[in-house]
């Protein structure tokens, strides 16, 4: 699940914009709340009509479409539409819904899961999908051959898999995995046409052949990539909306790197969706009628700020309260974002499964009672508005990149105010992750698209110190907790031990959350039903439809 | 004169050792690991980095590296791209015509607007129409083309809607980008044709042209323009150099393919073959173009020859 979850985040960096230094930020999306934002409609539904094309304004070139292979969350945006997956994620409720498997079994231990496949379907070269695909496309992520990077982590402790009859496969793994379903929903997970890999081999990820509802026509590198729909579509899963082929003839993905030259693109009509809107263009299109925008919620861990429990002065915990409380989000969205976003609460989105409303409560914003906490804890006024202990004043190192410079300079003016003075080191993102896993700061920004709640072990155990462990906190206690959550195949018992390592977190004063990460697209208004999947990143097209 | 195309050709093979030389241990000694970036840039375990590194041929001491890519490049072999995993060269191909194309329109468009405005204000020292045509070239050399791309989609795509703002193909999708590339270009040039036409339209030649009562325009263009272009090419062998690094910015903001994106792509990714085949590609073309220059010097002036 790490590096998985972790890299979707970081997005493919071809480009001299700005956002390609976006880090762990915008990069994706996941859309769980898309009832309060995904495709605002306006009044009457309107019939969805077929024919007709999407030209889809992409940031960000896909490196290759091999879902073994890429770790980039904008393949994913391709590869989705010309794979299918076993299961798939519904993001009103976050539950899975058949796929390319009618139904599923997990053993009550957690080591294998069984599933049953659907009758009748094929891949796009016209072979026959079948329980060996699955196999094949499982086990030749797991051949170190492939070098699979991001797929691998999703697979998890995978042992193997078992053709049990025609329709029938079962996957095992080495412990319990209580997260594949999240894995397997995803198509980096895709599974793919053994007959098209075998023929292509090395070069299968320039030409994928899956079994989804859009086959794959050409890719002109740096320029476009055509997807036509897949007149033989009769297997989608019952998330979507409606069965049989898609509505579009077919989609065009153009690389647009430029900002402003993407939206540009959406209102001279060269393009009819763009991903990436920039947050000080939203409230123009949002009131702009030949424009809609579809908002994903992205789930995870908001953009917020790690503290190092294990470097002066933040090893103190009334000094990491007094910088909680001492901040305030609201200010730091409106100043910096634009508004354009919801503050966060703790270490995982209000969309995420497991999300634990408590926190809510806990380190509110009070500017007096921080003061308080710092004069507690023994730091006292001294020359020049820091405050002072034995002599030594009270600065703090903040671990940043160029991106987040607006972030990082409202907080180091609203901790002034307090009496701290922080020190920001803007790095480039190698070198940032770098030092902040080695603990050489006091503070460090980070934000994670995950819709596994089980991401939290990548912050909290203490095993992940000197990676991302970034406050480096070492306790048993939630160590063991994480643990048991992580093998535990039960939903509520999961929720449960989640929920309490989100406590733990903020009664620590670990993290300071700043916003729940949203994906900002826009479309024209003749486009319809363009809906974000459960991670907010993706964008699903097989309902989509465009009018006139 | 073939004996002097050999002696250039040769002296360029040192050159294009040290670009490659220079631009491998730029790679290496900036921070950032290619294998750590092919898996994710999260932790992976020790185990894994090192595997990578070996089958990526990374833990070899760098001098030997170096000399398998030298080796490997002797024979034509670019290698494989590490994030696409297609070869090099055939990546660098792919692109390649887009980037010619942008660039020749480009130079095209700065010479003629360059030579026109600088032998309009030479020929119009003092008056109104000088003034202008060196403001205009001024706006040229000092206008970032980032941003001049950005006003120019604004007002040609998006207010007027007479041309595409981005993509290939069709000279509707050229205009824009090449008068990005090359306006800047043409300033420079533009003040170059000004300065070396009026430094020529003294000499006595003119005079004598003048005085057998030729025509001021077959005196201007049949005489003195033809002197003071000498420089003019060489700035103009310069400026495609210029133009051919100038193409990443306009490539990005127009959305267009091209060896100037792909390689700002491939040193963000650390994708040591991609970068190292780029700039040997460029560098060479850029030897080729200067050998050119220095041949179109005896095209346009009998008394340079090369012997």
């Amino acid at each position: 699940m790490d590096k998985a979850d972790r890299v979707r985040a970081e997005e493919h960096p071809d480009t001299l914009s700005r956002r390609a230094f976006v880090g762990t930020a915008l990069g994706t999306g996941a859309a769980v709340a898309a009832g309060a934002f995904a495709s605002r409609r306006r009044a009457g539904a309107q019939q969805p009509v077929r024919g007709g094309e999407l030209r889809f304004g992409l940031r960000t070139e896909p490196d290759n479409l091999d879902p073994a292979v890429t770790p980039w969350a904008v393949s994913h945006r391709v590869m989705m539409h010309v794979y299918d997956t076993l299961v798939w994620q519904d993001p009103a409720d976050n539950t899975f819904k058949p796929g390319l498997a009618e139904s599923w079994q997990v053993a009550p231990d957690g080591l294998s899961y069984t599933f049953k496949l659907r009758r009748g379907v094929k891949f796009h070269d016209g072979t026959p999908f079948n329980a060996a695909g699955v196999k094949f496309s499982f086990d030749r992520i797991a051949d170190p051959e492939t070098k699979s990077g991001f797929a691998a982590a999703l697979l998890g402790p995978y042992a193997g898999a078992d053709v049990v009859d025609e329709q029938t496969v079962r996957v095992r793994f080495k412990v319990a995995s209580a997260g594949f379903l999240d894995g397997a929903s995803q198509a980096f997970l895709g599974i793919v046409s053994p007959a098209a890999v075998k023929q292509q081999g090395k070069d299968f990820g320039l030409k994928p052949v899956g079994t989804g509802p859009f086959v794959f026509k050409e890719w002109v590198r740096q320029d476009h990539i055509t997807l036509e729909r897949n007149p033989d579509y009769q297997w989608a899963s019952p998330v979507f909306k409606h069965q049989g082929p898609a509505y579009l003839d077919r989609v065009v993905f153009k690389i647009i790197p430029e900002d402003a030259t993407r939206l540009a693109t959406l209102e001279n009509a060269e393009t009819n969706f763009i991903e990436m809107v920039p947050e000080q263009d939203l409230a123009r299109l949002r009131a702009d009628t030949r424009f809609r925008l579809v908002v994903g919620s992205i789930p995870g861990l908001p953009i917020g700020v790690f503290l190092n429990a294990q470097k002066e002065p933040t090893d103190s915990l009334e000094v990491r309260q007094a910088i909680l409380q001492g901040l305030s989000r609201a200010d730091i969205i409106k100043t910096v974002y634009f508004g354009a976003y919801q503050p966060a609460h703790g270490p995982l989105s209000s969309n995420t499964l497991a999300y634990n409303k408590k926190v809510e409560s806990l380190n509110p914003f009070d500017r007096a009672r921080a003061r308080e906490l710092l004069e507690r804890a023994g730091w006292k006024a001294g020359a020049g508005g820091i405050r002072q202990k034995d002599g030594k004043p009270l600065k703090l190192e903040f671990v940043s990149s160029e991106f987040f410079k607006g972030l990082v300079t409202v907080v180091q003016a609203q901790l002034r105010e307090l009496g701290m003075q922080v020190e920001p080191k803007l790095l480039a993102n190698p070198t940032r992750l770098a030092t902040a896993s080695k603990g050489e700061m006091n503070l460090a920004n980070l934000g994670w698209v995950a819709s596994n709640p089980a991401v939290l072990g990548h912050f909290f155990h203490s095993k992940n110190i000197g990676a991302y462990n970034w406050p480096r906190v070492k306790d048993a206690r939630v160590d063991e907790m994480l643990d048991r959550a992580e093998a535990s195949v039960d939903v509520e018992r999961r929720k449960q031990l989640y929920g309490e390592v989100q406590e733990f977190a903020m009664q620590q004063a670990l993290f300071f959350p700043i916003y729940e990460q949203l994906n900002f697209c826009a479309a024209r208004a003749e486009v319809h039903d363009i809906r974000p999947d459960a991670r907010g990143s993706y964008l699903w097209l097989y309902d989509t439809f465009v009018t006139k | 004169m073939l004996r002097y195309v050999r002696t250039r050709l040769l002296a360029a093979l040192p050159v294009l050792l040290g670009v490659s030389i220079l631009v491998f241990s730029m790679l290496h000694l900036l921070p950032g690991d290619p294998a750590q970036i092919i898996l994710g840039e999260a932790v992976t375990s020790a185990q894994d980095l090192a595997r990578l590194r070996r089958e990526l041929g990374f833990d070899a001491p760098l001098h030997v590296q170096y000399a398998r890519f030298l080796g490997r490049a002797l024979s034509g072999d670019l290698g494989r791209s590490l994030q696409s995993r297609r070869l090099v060269l055939d990546e660098i191909l792919a692109q390649l015509p887009s980037t010619v194309q942008l660039t020749l329109a480009g130079l095209a468009l700065a010479v003629v607007v360059g030579v026109v405005l600088g032998v309009a204000a030479a020929t119009h020292r003092g008056s109104w129409a000088d003034t202008l045509c060196m403001a205009l070239a001024l706006g040229g050399v000092s206008m970032p083309a980032f941003w001049l791309g950005l006003m120019l989609i604004f007002f040609f795509a998006l207010q007027l809607g007479w041309l595409p703002a981005t993509g290939q193909g069709g000279l509707a999708r050229l205009v824009l980008p090449a008068l990005t590339l090359g306006y800047g270009a043409a300033g420079v040039i533009a003040r170059l044709v000004r300065s070396s036409m009026l430094e020529v339209l003294r000499i006595e030649y003119v005079t004598t042209a003048r005085s057998k009562g030729l025509a001021e325009r077959r005196v201007v263009y049949r005489h003195a323009l033809r002197n003071a272009l000498i420089p003019v090419i060489t700035i103009v062998g310069l400026q495609f150099g210029a133009l051919l690094g100038g193409t990443v910015v306009i490539e990005t903001v127009f959305a267009r393919q091209g060896i100037g994106r792909l390689l700002v792509g491939a040193i963000l990714y650390k994708d040591f073959p991609l970068v190292q085949g780029i700039v040997l590609f460029t560098a060479s073309a850029y030897v080729l173009v200067n050998l050119l220059v220095d041949l179109g010097y005896a095209l346009t002036d009998p008394r340079i020859r090369y012997d």
